[in-house]
């Protein structure tokens, strides 16, 4: 009798926790689900039926015509797109957690004032920045390049650094106390310890600063003129009129841009638990 | 950063050889705002001129239209702009008089080709001030082309109309198909429920259609459009024509309101025509293309159509609004005369022939119009439609063109603003225009008393403020404190921190104190600025009422969406942590809303609201609008007072709230970085505390929420700093309407700096933004103790 009640509590429990979760799922796909289904459908058919009905065929005729479009191409907006991402991610993964490690771990003059700049730094809309910062990079000469969008990200973003100094702070210092007495340096501390228990830590890092990078509108609409240094996110503009909006193709490319942010997620969402289990181990 | 930087002397050097030797390509760089279709005929086009031309390359950049102008402006305030740029009406005035456009005369005047009277008349002269043409027209559409259905004017035994037809306010049933509002009358049909199954009217967008009718009936919107010092937007005779149009659609159901457009089709009005649902459409000549591409005699949608002029008011009145643009030079361009051939043949010949064979445009050049545009006989099949193009010469020649003034396009906006409260039926016309007057008027006021005292700025002061300031900063930070031993590991900080405190000084400190700087400035971002002190602040606070307004709407969505977006990512977060299966996918789930393109996004929840055929209001109101399936109706209505369908975000009362539950759409980050701290609390406490019999309530409180609380004040604290810097969802979806109700804080600084542009206004505002953040901040971190302990702040 006993173990019935414990095994039907356990049920219950389960099912009340897929109960929720599935209630979430509804809130959270459901803007998907409308995303997909106009990105078959034709433009008479999302004119007549109404916005939540099937497609009447699966055909793939929009992603053919965004892929076959001769004003976008998409191919090489991709590449661009990556090439900034990945490096933003490099730069912006290195030299916040530097900066993070700075601020979670050593005494140094003037900690607590750069600390209350960094907090600082997150509070300025960042469009009365644009003007200026965008004068500044033409006397650079960097007006049409990557750079503009690069270097930034390199220097690290306050919102990073924030992030990894929490997660540093959480580290046991005793792990480092008993390296230091074993005459580990600075380097060997970051490396061999600071660096593997905060992987959960960094990857959301990388994640944060690839989806924003990939995500980003203004700035690459600013600094990029040439149609052959275009981002994916200004390629989908293409779509978007001041009459109207074509919302087959636009819905189709907006799949096709996210497409690869959903396989970077599924692979460093593995990374992820890898990382988390060794904190657990302890 | 050393690399890169030689890399782009080297560079820059290499360019210079290149450029210097003779006999080489001349490089013009062309803005278009073209859409795909337009792109691709001016693309061809350009590959044209460059064969005829092998001396010139052009560089063509294409930003698309929504934000061709704001980039257009920061590349002339960095003087980067392109050579030759496409220019509207309305907006050429704002670039004529920063000064950065170059006269076209002496190339019109050598050019022999180029015969200035074959234009429509007004053309030329709408494009020039002070005897000087900025720009050289290209195409021109009159916004009161009447797109109508003859098969429906047959089913309803109704002659089709002639262009002699009028309006007036009653219908006069002796005139028949010469009256409008007969005409309307006649075309709309109910069914036995008394719903409208076709509407016999739908404008492009209502407001051309209330434009068309107040200036034809003689209203005008400011006592002098070139020089406004007075504007009229609550004159009667504005306001009679506004109230008419939203009775026309409300009363008498002629148009069809916005709620039922988002029901019948889901994209636009065009759509409701398309499919036969309207009969008469009235847009301008842009809609051709997509219409002769959807309605082609083999399909099964196709039925007999033409284009009508818009009627003229009952005593001739005819002004329809009509819009031109064209090419202009950039004064900077260095190769003027490269750059006037470009402008001469994207505006001659050849490119009209191509772009208007696409039913794309009407030709500015009235002798290219009637030759290409007005149908021949001769013209292939594909190119008939629509037969009655000669509408569109009469319309151009009677049409009333947009005011120059180049302050117009912020003052109607002021107008544009206000307008869906009267298309949605929550306001009178009355009502309406008096706030878009005061408004427009006080805005108009401040221009036309300029401040008095006009200092000019001076860059270099500025930019030595600027590195005086950061040196002092630097100071200040370094600043030695009394009573504590020295710190031991400062060097390796400062290497450590050396890649975030160069971004920071020169790529974030800088700009802010220049943007600090520019904040006691009157400055359009062109021409030089003018010192003004406090002036911008007291204003602020003083004057601008939208401030104020901007400011409550911040504060009320932060104080509401901060709190509960961390209370469910805290929930979600800790369901997620039950071990059960499958929770690697819902993660998956939960976080794709942060990975979505915006601008998709942004549209798709505009499509989810939707007052009838959106996917929230299926869940509310069922398939036909009656039901109740999911028992929600009851607290709608016990929220809002009322039984009717709710347009969420076109009514006042609801669209803050709307957008509030949009925002929990994306909390995916606070999930992710709620379940990665749940992840690391080390099992091992957990099963100490179960071994002391401590309950599932106490182990969460005492183990659980001590673990999350430095998170949970991460993501609050991050959450009100972005939550104040809200921008694009709100520019998306409802321009900050309806009635200002969804005008964010960094939504009304964003207008004021690049559609007023008052840059120097719009850094004020920043900063007293910037203040009230940092206060908050300062103060959660001072005097939280809980936060305190976790800070560990001294």
């Amino acid at each position: 009798m006993n173990s019935k009640w414990i095994h039907a509590k356990r049920i219950l429990k389960k099912s009340l926790t897929y109960f929720f979760l599935c209630i979430a799922t509804i809130f959270f796909l459901g803007p998907y689900y409308i995303m997909i289904t106009i990105s078959f459908k034709s433009p008479q058919e999302i004119a007549l039926n109404p916005s939540w009905s099937l497609p009447e065929s699966f055909s793939l005729q929009n992603y053919m015509e965004v892929f076959s479009d001769p004003s976008v191409n998409f191919i090489l907006c991709f590449w661009n797109t990556l090439v900034i991402a990945s490096l933003s991610m490099i730069g912006n993964v290195f030299s916040s957690s530097l900066a993070a490690y700075a601020f979670a771990r050593l005494e140094f003059r003037g900690k607590n004032k750069l600390f209350l700049i960094l907090l600082s730094t997150m509070m300025i809309p960042s469009i009365v920045l644009s003007l200026p910062s965008f004068v500044l990079f033409k006397h650079l000469g960097w007006i049409n390049t990557f750079y503009p969008l690069i270097v930034p990200q390199m220097c690290g973003s306050a919102f990073s650094i924030f992030l990894l100094r929490q997660f540093f702070r959480n580290i046991p210092k005793e792990y480092e106390e008993a390296a230091m007495i074993d005459g580990a340096n600075f380097v060997n501390i970051f490396i061999k310890i600071i660096l593997p228990t905060s992987k959960p830590a960094l990857v959301t890092v990388a994640l944060l600063t690839i989806v924003a990078t990939w995500k980003d509108f203004f700035n690459p609409l600013i600094y990029l003129n040439d149609p052959n240094k275009q981002t994916l996110e200004i390629a989908l503009r293409t779509y978007q009129y001041f009459h109207y909006e074509q919302w087959n193709l636009l819905m189709a490319g907006a799949v096709i841009v996210m497409l690869p942010l959903i396989v970077f997620f599924i692979f460093a969402q593995n990374y992820f638990l890898k990382g988390l289990s060794i904190t657990n181990h302890k | 950063m050393n690399k890169l930087f030689y890399k782009t002397c080297l560079l820059s050097i290499f360019f210079f050889l290149i450029c210097s030797i003779p006999f080489s390509k001349t490089t013009l760089r062309l803005a278009l705002w073209d859409g795909s279709q337009g792109l691709q005929i001016i693309m061809e086009c350009v590959k044209e001129f460059e064969k005829q031309n092998p001396d010139i390359e052009v560089k063509i950049e294409k930003p698309g239209y929504s934000v061709y102008y704001q980039k257009l402006l920061m590349q002339c305030a960095a003087g980067v702009e392109p050579d030759v740029v496409v220019l509207g009406l309305k907006q050429y005035r704002q670039f004529v008089s920063k000064n950065v456009l170059a006269p076209l005369n002496k190339f019109i005047h050598k050019d022999q080709e180029n015969d200035l009277n074959d234009y429509y008349p007004g053309v030329i002269e709408q494009f020039s001030y002070n005897q000087n043409i900025y720009v050289m027209p290209r195409d021109i559409t009159s916004f009161g082309v009447v797109y109508y259905n003859k098969d429906l004017f047959k089913k309803a035994n109704i002659p089709i109309p002639h262009k002699t037809w009028s309006w007036d306010y009653k219908i006069r049933p002796d005139l028949k198909e010469k009256d409008f509002l007969w005409v309307l009358d006649n075309l709309t049909k109910f069914n036995q429920k008394g719903e409208v199954i076709q509407w016999s009217l739908a404008p492009w967008q209502y407001h051309f259609l209330a434009d068309a009718l107040a200036l034809s009936a003689g209203g005008d919107y400011a006592d002098n459009y070139r020089n406004p010092t007075k504007v009229t937007f609550n004159h009667p005779d504005i306001i009679k024509p506004y109230q008419f149009v939203s009775d026309l659609c409300h009363k008498k159901k002629y148009i069809p309101c916005n709620q039922t457009v988002s029901n019948i089709a889901q994209t636009t009005r065009r759509e409701l025509w398309l499919n036969q649902k309207v009969a008469l459409y009235m847009s301008g000549n842009w809609d051709i293309p997509v219409i002769r591409k959807r309605l082609n005699k083999n399909s099964k949608d196709w039925f007999e159509w033409d284009v009508i002029n818009f009627p003229s008011y009952k005593d001739g009145g005819n002004r329809i609004p009509a819009d031109a643009c064209g090419y202009a030079m950039m004064k900077s361009s260095q190769h003027p005369q490269e750059a006037w051939r470009l402008i001469n043949f994207l505006s001659g010949k050849f490119t009209m022939k191509k772009t208007t064979a696409a039913g794309l445009t009407q030709p500015a050049n009235r002798k290219l119009a009637l030759e290409y545009w007005i149908p021949k006989k001769d013209f292939p099949k594909e190119e008939q439609y629509p037969q009655n193009r000669i509408c569109t010469d009469d319309l151009i020649l009677n049409g009333f063109f947009e005011p120059r003034s180049e302050y117009w396009p912020r003052m109607s906006t002021f107008l544009t603003e206000e307008l869906p409260l009267l298309w949605n039926n929550q306001a009178s016309a009355n009502n309406v225009l008096n706030i878009a007057n005061t408004n427009a008027q006080k805005y108009l006021d401040r221009i036309n008393n300029p401040a008095s005292n006009s200092v000019l700025f001076n860059w270099n002061i500025a930019l030595s403020i600027t590195a005086i300031l950061i040196m002092i900063l630097a100071v200040w930070v370094l600043w030695p404190k009394k009573n504590t031993l020295p710190s031991k590991n400062n060097k390796l900080a400062y290497i450590l921190l050396s890649p975030w405190l160069i971004g920071i000084i020169c790529l974030t400190l800088g700009p802010v104190i220049i943007s600090l700087i520019l904040s006691g400035t009157e400055w359009d971002m062109i021409l030089p600025a003018k010192w003004l002190g406090l002036q911008n602040y007291v204003e602020a606070f003083t004057q601008d009422d939208l401030f104020f307004n901007a400011l409550m709407v911040s504060t009320l969505y932060t104080i509401v969406s901060v709190p509960i977006g961390v209370f469910i990512s805290l929930l979600i977060a800790l369901l997620l942590n039950i071990p059960v299966k499958g929770t690697k996918l819902f993660r998956l789930f939960f976080y794709l809303p942060c990975m979505a393109s915006s601008v998709a996004t942004s549209l798709i929840w505009r499509k989810m609201f939707q007052v009838q055929g959106g996917l929230i209001n299926l869940f509310i109101y069922g398939k036909t609008g009656n039901e109740n399936p999911l028992g929600l109706r009851g607290i709608v209505e016990l929220f809002l007072g009322t039984s009717e369908t709710i347009d969420w975000l076109g009514t006042k009362n609801t669209a803050l709230g709307t957008l509030t539950f949009i925002s929990f759409w994306s909390l995916g980050v606070c999930i992710i970085i709620f379940l990665a701290r749940l992840q690391s609390l080390p099992k091992s406490r957990m099963e100490a505390a179960i071994i002391e019999g401590a309950g599932k309530w106490k182990r969460f409180y005492s183990i659980t929420l001590p673990h999350l609380s430095p998170t949970i004040w991460f993501c609050l604290i991050t959450g009100v700093i972005a939550s104040f810097q809200v921008f694009t969802k709100a520019y998306v979806l409802t321009e900050g309407g309806p009635g200002h109700a969804t005008e964010f804080y960094v939504l009304h600084l964003y207008k004021e700096a690049f559609i007023s542009l008052r840059m120097g206004y719009a850094c004020a505002l920043a900063w007293i933004l910037f203040g009230i953040i940092f206060l908050l901040t300062y103060i959660q971190i001072k005097k939280n103790r809980w936060i305190n302990a976790e800070m560990e702040m001294k």
